[in-house]
C-alpha cells in the first residue's frame, strides 16, 4: 500500500466522521431547541417511536414435579405454560432440557417436547443421583429458548426413598401392604408419612383408600371387592406418596385380578330408541302399515295385470 | 272405445294440443328448458364446490331446499286428499278437476325429494340409508314414507288415466303420430270397456282413494315429525303432525285452483271448469283457512305465554320487523286473512279473486314454510360461538335461487308435458252420468 493511499483513507475516515458528528450535533440542537419550546411535532415523533416497539415476547413458565417410582427410577415431568393474549395457556410442541443438578455443574439428562396437555415427561435412574451433604438430589428443567418464547425454568430438590407395594389375599378380603424406606445404606423406615392408593380407571385415578406409615415403615390398606376390571378382572392399583415436605412424591404400582371381570364385548342390545334395534311395538306398527299399504298396491297391480284378459 | 256425444266433445277440445305443439308452447317449453338449464349450472357449481357455495353454515343447515321441500309435499295433498274424498263421496263436480289435482300431486311429490338430496352433503352416502337404516329415525320415515306415497300417487293417477288412454288409441277424429297411438295402446292395458274390465278398474280406483287419504295424513305428519321430535324451540310441538297435514291440504287447495285458472284461459275451458268450481273449491279453502289460522294461533300464543326463554327469543324474532317481522305478517295477511276475507264476502266471491287470493296464499305458505326452518335453526340452544355474520344469519345464494327456480320451472315443465300427452279434463269420467242416464 502506497502512502498515499493511507493518507486518502484516513481523509477519508476523517470525512466521515465528521459528517456523522455533524448530523448529531444538528439533531441533538434541534431535539433540545425543540424540546425548550415545546415543539409537538418533535413530541409525537418520540411517541411515535415508543409505539412501534416490539410486543413482549412471553415467557415460558416450567412447573417441575419428580416423582420417585418403584423400579427405582424418577420421572419427571415439566408442565410449560405462558400468559398470551392475557390468559394463561399450556403449550404443545415446546422442547424441555432436563438436567441433574449438582453442587458445581449440572449434567444434561435429557430433551423432550411437551404433549397436548403442556407436559414434557423424562425417566431417569435413580442411582445415578447422588445426594449432596444434606442427603438431597436436586432437578431442573428449562425450557429451549425460542424466538417467540422466552426460555423459563424450574428446579427441585429431594431426599430419596422408596415406596413398594404387596398384595395381601385374604379369605373375606383383600388388602395391600406398603412400605416407606428411605434412600439411605440402611433402607431406614420412614414413619408417620400418609400413603394413598389408588385404582386406573379409563380417564383418570380412582382413590380406594388411604393409610399412614408405622414405625416400620408400612401401612396397610384394605382393597374394595366390588370394582369392575378388565375381561380377567385386572386392575391397576397405585399407592402414592403425595408432596411430601422431604420426600417429595413417590409411587409403586402393581397389576391384581382382584376385579369384577367385565367384557368389553357388548352383550345383547337392548331394543331401544337410541340402540341399533328399534322397540318392538314400532317395528311391528312399521310392518304393519306398510303391509297393508303395499298389499293394496300388490292388489291394484294384480287387477291391473288381469284387466288384458277380462272378456265380456 | 265407442265415445258418447259429451265425450266426443270434450276429445275434440284437446284434439289440437294433443296432436301438434303450438308455437306458443314452444316458446314457453324453451323458456322453462333455459331456466332448468341454468339451474343445472347451479347444481355443476355446488357439486364442485360443495355446500360452501350455499348460505348453508354450522347452524343453518337447512335453509331455502328444505323449505321447498315441505313446499312440494305439501301442494302434493292436492290431488290425494281432494280428489281421494270427492271420489269417496262421488261428488259430481269433481270430475273437471279431479285430473289437474292428481297431476299436480305426482309432479310435486316428484320434485320435492330432489331438494332433499340438493341439502344433502354427502350424496355418496346416499344408499347407506338403505344399508343401514334405523327404524327409530325419523328421516328413515320420511323416506319410507314418501316413497310409498309416490308410489300410490303414480299408480293412483294412472288408475284414473287408462280408460282415457283407451279412447285416445281407439278414437279415429285424433291426427296421431303412430309412435303416439302405440303408446297409448300400452298405457291403456288392452282397456276396451267391457264390464269386467270397468269393473276392475273402479275397484282399484276406490282401493286407492282409500288408501290414498291415510297414505297421505302420514306423510305430512311423519315430515312433520322430522322437526317436531328435535327439542328446538319452534319445532318441539306436539300440534306439529296435524298443523303440517293442514297446511298441505291448503296449500295444495291453493295451487289447484290457481292451476284450474290457467287451464281454463289457455284451453277455453270455461264449459268445463265453471265459476261453480271455484266457488266450492272457494268454501273449502275459507274451511281450511280457518282451521290452519286457529293452529297459527294456538301454535304461537303457546310460545309466547310459556315465556321459555328459547320460545320467547324465537317469537321475538318473529314479530320483531328488524328480523322476519315482515315476512311473519305477510304469511298471515295474504296466508290466512286475504283468502277467508275474499271467500266469505260474496261480491268477492269471483273466480278471479279467489285465484288472485289462492295465489298469494301459495307464496305465504312457501314464505311459512321458511319462516318455520331457518329462524329456529338460527335460535340453537347453545349460543353461537362464530361470531361471522355468514355462520349467525343465514342468506341464500344465488345457487340456492337458481334451483329452487329451477325445482318450479320443471314442475311446470312437467305440467306442460303432460297436459300436451293427455286431457287435461278426464274425457272418460265425464261421459259417465250421460251414459247411466
Amino acid at each position: 500500500m502506497t502512502f498515499q493511499k493511507i493518507i486518502n483513507r484516513h481523509t477519508f475516515r476523517a470525512k466521515n466522521l465528521a459528517l456523522v458528528l455533524m448530523l448529531w450535533a444538528a439533531a441533538s440542537t434541534n431535539i433540545l431547541v425543540a424540546q425548550e419550546a415545546g415543539d409537538s411535532t418533535a413530541t409525537e415523533a418520540i411517541e411515535v417511536t415508543e409505539e412501534v416497539e416490539a410486543p413482549e415476547t412471553p415467557t415460558a413458565r416450567v412447573s417441575l414435579v419428580c416423582t420417585q417410582t418403584h423400579d427405582d427410577s424418577i420421572l419427571l415431568e415439566a408442565m410449560v405454560k405462558a400468559r398470551i393474549d392475557g390468559t394463561l395457556q399450556t403449550l404443545r410442541g415446546i422442547n424441555v432440557l432436563f438436567y441433574r443438578v449438582g453442587a458445581d455443574t449440572s449434567i444434561l439428562l435429557g430433551k423432550a417436547a411437551t404433549n397436548n396437555r403442556g407436559v414434557a415427561t423424562l425417566k431417569t435412574p435413580s442411582a445415578a443421583a447422588t445426594p449432596d451433604e444434606e442427603g438431597l438430589v436436586a432437578y431442573a428443567a428449562k425450557s429451549e429458548p425460542m424466538t417467540s418464547l422466552e426460555k423459563g425454568e424450574d428446579k427441585i430438590g429431594f431426599k430419596k426413598a422408596k415406596l413398594t407395594m404387596k398384595p395381601m389375599s385374604g379369605d373375606s378380603a383383600n388388602e395391600v401392604t406398603m412400605l416407606l424406606v428411605a434412600g439411605d445404606k440402611d433402607a431406614t423406615p420412614l414413619a408417620e408419612v400418609d400413603v394413598v392408593l389408588y385404582v386406573k380407571r379409563l380417564f383418570s385415578y380412582l382413590k380406594v383408600g388411604e393409610g399412614t406409615t408405622d414405625e416400620r415403615g408400612e401401612a396397610v390398606i384394605a382393597f374394595p371387592a366390588d370394582l369392575p376390571g378388565d375381561a380377567a378382572g385386572n386392575l391397576t392399583i397405585v399407592a402414592r406418596v403425595e408432596e411430601h415436605k422431604e420426600y417429595g412424591n413417590l409411587s409403586a404400582t402393581m397389576q391384581q385380578s382382584w376385579g369384577i371381570p367385565v367384557s368389553d364385548v357388548p352383550g345383547k342390545t337392548e331394543r331401544a330408541l337410541w340402540s341399533t334395534a328399534p322397540p318392538l311395538w314400532m317395528l311391528i306398527t312399521f310392518i304393519v302399515l306398510m303391509t297393508t299399504v303395499w298389499g293394496h298396491f300388490i292388489v291394484i297391480i294384480y287387477e291391473l295385470f288381469r284387466l288384458k284378459h277380462e272378456t265380456e | 272405445m265407442k265415445l258418447n256425444k259429451s265425450q266426443t266433445e270434450a276429445l275434440a277440445r284437446f284434439a289440437p294440443s294433443l296432436e301438434s305443439m303450438s308455437t306458443r308452447l314452444r316458446v314457453w317449453v324453451y323458456f322453462l328448458l333455459v331456466i332448468m338449464a341454468f339451474a343445472g349450472y347451479a347444481l355443476y357449481i355446488q357439486e364442485s364446490q360443495g355446500h360452501i357455495a350455499t348460505g348453508m353454515r354450522d347452524h343453518v343447515v337447512w335453509g331455502l331446499y328444505i323449505a321447498n321441500f315441505i313446499f312440494f309435499i305439501g301442494i302434493s295433498y292436492a290431488g290425494a286428499v281432494i280428489s281421494g274424498i270427492l271420489h269417496l263421496l262421488h261428488v259430481e263436480w269433481r270430475k273437471p278437476i279431479i285430473r289437474i289435482a292428481e297431476l299436480i300431486t305426482v309432479i310435486a311429490t316428484l320434485i320435492g325429494p330432489v331438494f332433499i338430496l340438493l341439502c344433502m352433503g354427502r350424496l355418496d352416502r346416499l344408499h347407506h340409508l338403505v344399508m343401514y337404516p334405523r327404524l327409530q329415525s325419523p328421516i328413515i320415515w320420511d323416506v319410507l314414507a314418501i316413497s310409498t306415497y309416490l308410489f300410490g300417487s303414480i299408480l293412483f293417477l294412472y288408475l284414473a288415466c287408462i280408460k282415457d288412454f283407451a279412447i285416445y288409441r281407439d278414437s279415429k277424429d285424433l291426427k296421431l303420430p303412430n309412435w303416439q297411438r302405440k303408446m297409448y295402446s300400452v298405457l291403456s292395458l288392452g282397456y276396451r270397456n267391457l264390464k269386467g274390465q270397468d269393473k276392475d278398474v273402479s275397484t282399484s280406483m276406490n282401493l286407492m282413494a282409500v288408501i290414498i287419504i291415510p297414505l297421505a295424513i302420514v306423510v305430512h305428519s311423519v315430515l312433520s315429525w322430522i322437526f317436531g321430535m328435535t327439542l328446538r324451540p319452534g319445532w318441539h310441538s306436539t300440534i306439529f303432525g296435524p298443523y303440517f297435514v293442514l297446511a298441505a291440504i291448503y296449500s295444495g287447495t291453493g295451487v289447484l285452483i290457481v292451476a284450474m285458472w290457467i287451464f281454463r284461459r289457455i284451453y277455453k275451458l270455461h264449459d268445463y271448469i265453471q265459476d261453480k268450481h271455484f266457488v266450492n273449491l272457494g268454501y273449502i279453502l275459507l274451511v281450511l283457512a280457518s282451521a290452519y289460522s286457529y293452529f297459527t294461533f294456538s301454535e304461537y300464543l303457546t310460545d309466547w305465554y310459556g315465556g321459555e326463554e328459547w320460545n320467547a327469543r324465537l317469537v321475538e324474532k318473529m314479530f320483531s320487523l328488524h328480523e322476519y317481522g315482515w315476512w311473519f305478517l305477510f304469511a298471515n295477511v295474504a296466508g290466512t286473512i286475504i283468502p277467508i276475507i275474499v271467500v266469505a264476502i260474496p261480491a268477492l266471491r269471483k273466480p278471479g279473486f279467489i285465484t288472485l287470493a289462492s295465489a298469494g296464499m301459495v307464496m305465504a305458505m312457501w314464505v311459512k314454510r321458511y319462516l318455520i326452518v331457518v329462524p329456529t335453526l338460527e335460535t340453537p340452544l347453545l349460543p353461537i360461538q362464530d361470531t361471522r355474520m355468514e355462520v349467525v344469519k343465514y342468506a341464500p345464494t344465488w345457487v340456492e335461487w337458481a334451483l329452487t327456480f329451477g325445482g318450479i320451472a320443471t314442475f311446470l315443465f312437467l305440467f306442460t308435458m303432460a297436459a300436451k300427452y293427455m286431457t287435461i279434463i278426464s274425457v272418460s269420467e265425464y261421459g259417465e252420468e250421460e251414459e247411466s242416464r
